[in-house]
């Protein structure tokens, strides 16, 4: 403990450096040839044969006048060392000093500015030894150390303030750098090989599943995080002045974030990617106007009339390519203003608060070296452990079949994120105003004589419905207006709105933001009900059979509607090969579940209930969603001895009532095999 | 927090990590074996659709073959591994894995010679996309496990396998007794023309390729390099003599890929066919 604190003077090696008699003829003789003429121990001495020598000491004079310098210096020490035990005490107390020196400078180096003993300091939460500052002068030596702040404003490091929301937008975007570096290694983007590669990785590649999965938690945590951080600083009111620019970046930054996570979304090359990406693009071929600008985004970004392998080289480039550089730029103008211009906000109510004691005690400095490094250092480690054992233990990301450009599989959704644009597609709101407003306008016409019932229909003066493009206004005009006119807008509106109204600007919640908020809350609630709009729950009409086919055996695994969760593959499937039972069952026999039964006889009593369910709504006069006498049929067979089954779901009805030309009979069919797993 | 308990936790958890890690690691190898054979499976799974949907109206529901139109593929002869009689006697030397991928993903450009007695109407077209098909790489690679994974003779076939006989010698006939040697009296008599016509359709399945109205249009004729002949154009089918047509059915036409039916049929069914086919110009006699 003595060594640590021990008070280092940058010039004692010199000046111990003068009890060495051999000390300075070293550089002179031998560096650069001038004679050291006061010693009269030259290089010319070496010829100068004294005859009293025998040849050892000789030899040893001449080792003594050719060792190097260091060596020099030492044989005194141990000279002194071998002599006395003084000499010796001298010498251990000297191998320390030096020893010291040694570690000090390369801590020096290492630390970019801190000694050893202050770097204990460091770490022990100490305040600092040297003067000036040695912590500080880390931030001018250091690169990393230079982008952050020197301190920070002590209320604003509150965690019940910022939630370490924005360090955590970053954390994952460095995660997915580094799994996505690592995945890239071992995928190809190329419509043959990306489905097999991801196989691959999954299967081959040690650690490659923990990889893929680390990447997709890693994606969806940045959405719901960045997200989260935007509705922080919303509510915090920290994007009025002077952080207005900066809410600006971080709006474009979230953009960014939607756009790195979708584009990754294609490259497994499976029909979940396929289909959602599809979805997505075809939003662009409704940009107005749809002749020019939504056929030539959608052909910019697809490559191709359909998505194919232009499209997926495409969105493979932008997502390893061209977004992360763009966000690596934007994350840095948004943390240098951070940073440099205006540092984290304080909580509204400390900084306007009419006592000065608490404005004082709220801007109190807290530096960033060591309190809030170490801070970020163990969030840093939580949040590791916590999506490693996440990924390996909990989720893995879904990997469906092969896309198959003709087959769309039922009930195909965007990713959560993106199903309140979803929503929107379906048009609850506007179209059916429109149409109720067309109506009332053609009864109104009609009832006045001035039109006939046919002659209204197709006639874009007064049909507003012919005019109106469902796609073009839901998927792009309102989507756009929603992000970049109102979220970049929001800082400026405001404040112009203030200043229009002449109000005190203020950053509390409940002074002067109450309409804000009471907006803010409203818009919330209506993009959670366009959000559910955009699940397959709501206004989906799928045959009433093929959704009982979907509920027990979906032809893909269900995405859920919410992130974080693994897919389903459905109770059969779930249920496995061992567990099928090999035969044919009316399932109107498993009407009434028992207690006692398997999983299968429960499952299959589930099926039976499902279909009963379909008939009950028919006679209740469900017509969109019930079946007339339905009845359903569940067969397994061993389809091949060497482990698969064929397995077949048969469901009948009364034919030729839903529609004219309707059967009466839906069959899904699937294979299980053996080592397939789906749970 | 201290420095030193944010230290402290901090560490742990790194070792937390590291702990976890390791426990992941060690399972990893038998994670890898298991999702191994989970793909492999699932691919077997897509196997069996896609027969359903490509492959079972020629090689039937469970490869068991369908008369007329695909063999077996579910054989004893081509499934057993180890010995692969059938490869060897084609003389093949490769997998059967990759005779089989090739098989589906190249088609056959021509009619077996294995299965000449058989008498399949229709060639195996491609499949894959690599040569004009419809299938993905990935989808033949499926079938081909699909068709890997039947245990050899597991269901038994419904076409009966025939060892190939060499064919039977013929003595040519003479050009000017060829009216002799036609069995019954032309020009024929209806219920001769009838037995024709079945055989036409249902024995030899030749409305196939040359449609069930004798013009040329069978189903199989599309993406024939030469078109089959049509027996309804009087004009060419004066030129085809009875000799020639004898001869064609008989032995069959290579370059157009016209199959022969002389082990299949005997003679006197040969001739009942013939006067089918040149009914509609009433072509007779020589």
């Amino acid at each position: 403990m003595g060594l640590f604190n021990r008070q280092v003077k940058k010039k004692t090696t010199n000046g111990s450096s003068t009890t060495n008699g051999h000390d300075s003829n070293g550089h002179g003789a031998n560096g650069h040839g001038e004679p050291a003429h006061q010693n009269g121990d030259t290089g010319a001495e070496l010829f100068d044969v004294k005859t009293t020598q025998t040849l050892p000491e000789r030899l040893l004079d001449i080792a003594r006048e050719k060792s190097p310098h260091a060596i020099k210096e030492l044989i005194p020490w141990l000279e002194k060392a071998r002599n006395s035990p003084e000499g010796r005490a001298e010498f251990i107390e000297k191998t320390k000093e030096v020893a010291w020196q040694q570690a000090d400078n390369t801590t020096r180096a290492v630390t970019a500015g801190m000694g050893l003993a202050d770097t204990r300091a460091f770490f022990r939460g100490d305040p600092t030894i040297e003067k000036p500052n040695p912590r500080y002068k880390i931030h001018v030596n250091a690169f990393f150390a230079h982008i952050r702040p020197k301190y920070y404003e002590k209320s604003s490091t509150k965690f019940s303030h910022t939630f370490g929301l924005g360090y955590l937008s970053f954390y994952m975007f460095m995660l997915e750098t580094i799994t996505g570096v690592i995945l890239m290694v071992f995928y190809t983007p190329s419509d043959r090989r990306a489905y097999e590669d991801i196989v691959k990785i999954m299967a081959e590649v040690p650690f490659g599943q923990l990889m893929r999965d680390l990447h997709r938690v890693g994606a969806e945590l940045m959405v719901l995080i960045v997200v989260l951080h935007m509705t922080r600083v919303f509510f915090t009111g920290s994007f009025k002045p002077p952080r207005t620019f900066t809410w600006l970046t971080g709006v474009v930054l979230l953009i960014l974030t939607f756009a790195l996570s979708f584009s990754g979304y294609l490259l497994p090359w499976d029909q979940l990617a396929y289909w959602a990406v599809t979805i997505g693009t075809s939003m662009a071929k409704s940009v107005p106007p749809k002749e020019i600008v939504g056929y030539a985004s959608n052909l910019i970004m697809r490559g191709g009339d359909t998505i194919n392998q232009n499209g997926l080289l495409r969105f493979y480039l932008m997502h390893v390519f061209a977004l992360p550089a763009l966000t690596v730029v934007l994350i840095s103008v948004h943390y240098y203003r951070v940073a440099r211009t205006h540092g984290i906000s304080v909580p509204a109510g400390e900084e306007e608060s009419p006592d000065p004691a608490v404005r004082k005690a709220a801007k109190e400095r807290i530096d960033y070296l060591p309190e809030l490094f170490t801070r970020e250092l163990l969030w840093a480690s939580i949040a590791t452990f916590l999506v490693i054992v996440y990924s390996a233990w909990v989720f893995h990301a879904p990997l469906q079949e092969h896309s198959d450009p003709l087959h769309t599989p039922l009930h195909t959704t965007a990713p959560w994120y993106f199903l309140w644009i979803q929503g929107l597609l379906k048009d609850a709101f506007v179209l059916p105003a429109i149409r109720a407003a067309d109506y009332g306008l053609n009864q109104g016409m009609i009832a006045m004589g001035v039109q006939t019932a046919e002659g209204y229909i197709n006639n874009p003066l007064v049909c507003m419905v012919c005019g109106y493009d469902s796609p073009a206004w839901q998927g792009v005009i309102i989507p756009t207006m929603i992000i970049p006119a109102i979220f970049l807008g929001l800082p400026y509106i405001n404040e112009f709105w203030e200043k229009f109204w002449g109000a005190k600007p203020s950053r509390q919640l409940l002074k002067n933001r109450k309409g804000t908020v009471l907006v803010a809350v409203l818009s919330t609630i209506f993009m959670m009900v366009i959000w559910y709009q955009g699940t397959p729950f709501y206004g989906v009409t799928a045959p009433p059979a093929v959704e009982v086919g979907q509920t027990f055996i979906p032809e893909e695994g269900v995405l859920p509607p919410v992130p974080l969760v693994p897919d389903d593959w459905g109770p059969v499937r779930r249920l496995g090969y061992q567990n099928l039972i090999v035969g044919e069952y009316e399932l109107a026999n498993f009407g009434t579940p028992n207690p006692t039964d398997t999983e299968f006889k429960r499952m299959l009593s589930a099926m039976q209930q499902e279909i009963e369910r379909r008939g009950k709504l028919w006679e209740e006069g469900d017509k969109g969603h019930g079946l007339p006498n339905p009845h359903g049929t569940f067969i397994v067979e061993q389809w091949q001895a060497n482990g698969l089954k064929r397995i077949e779901l048969q469901v009948r009805w009364d034919p030729k009532l839903v529609t004219a030309t309707d059967e009466g009979k839906f069959d899904r069919v699937i294979f299980l095999h053996r080592d397939s797993i789906y749970k | 927090m201290s420095v030193q308990f944010k230290l402290l936790v901090g560490i742990l958890f790194t070792v937390a990590t590291i702990v976890a890690l390791a426990i992941y690691g060690i399972a990893e190898d038998a994670r890898m074996a298991t999702y191994q054979r989970n793909f492999a499976g699932r691919s077997i799974q897509a196997g069996g659709e896609y027969f359903e949907r490509y492959c079972k109206t020629c090689h039937g529901d469970r490869g068991d073959g369908v008369p007329g139109r695909g063999p077996a593929l579910n054989r004893t002869d081509l499934l057993d591994l180890k010995n692969t009689p059938y490869l060897k006697l084609i003389g093949w030397n490769g997998t059967t894995e990759d005779f089989i991928r090739n098989t589906i993903a190249a088609g056959r450009p021509q009619f077996s010679q294995y299965y000449q007695d058989e008498g399949y109407t229709l060639r195996m077209p491609t499949w894959s996309q690599d040569y004009g098909g419809p299938l993905r790489p990935d989808q033949v690679d499926a079938l081909t496990g699909f068709i890997l994974n039947w245990a050899p003779g597991e269901n038994p076939p419904t076409v009966a396998l025939v060892t190939p006989t060499p064919a039977p010698t013929r003595t040519p006939i003479p050009p000017e007794q060829i009216l002799e040697s036609i069995p019954f009296d032309v020009p024929p008599s209806d219920a001769i023309l009838a037995t024709g016509k079945n055989i036409y359709d249902n024995v030899s399945n030749c409305d196939a390729c040359h449609g069930t109205t004798l013009a040329g249009d069978g189903p199989g004729a599309v993406g024939l390099a030469k078109p089959p002949r049509n027996f309804t154009d009087c004009a060419t089918m004066r030129e085809f003599d009875l000799l020639k047509h004898f001869d064609a059915v008989v032995n069959g036409r290579l370059q157009s890929g016209m199959p022969a039916f002389g082990k299949k049929l005997s003679d006197e069914q040969i001739w009942q066919v013939i006067m089918y086919e040149r009914a509609p110009c009433q072509l007779f006699v020589p």
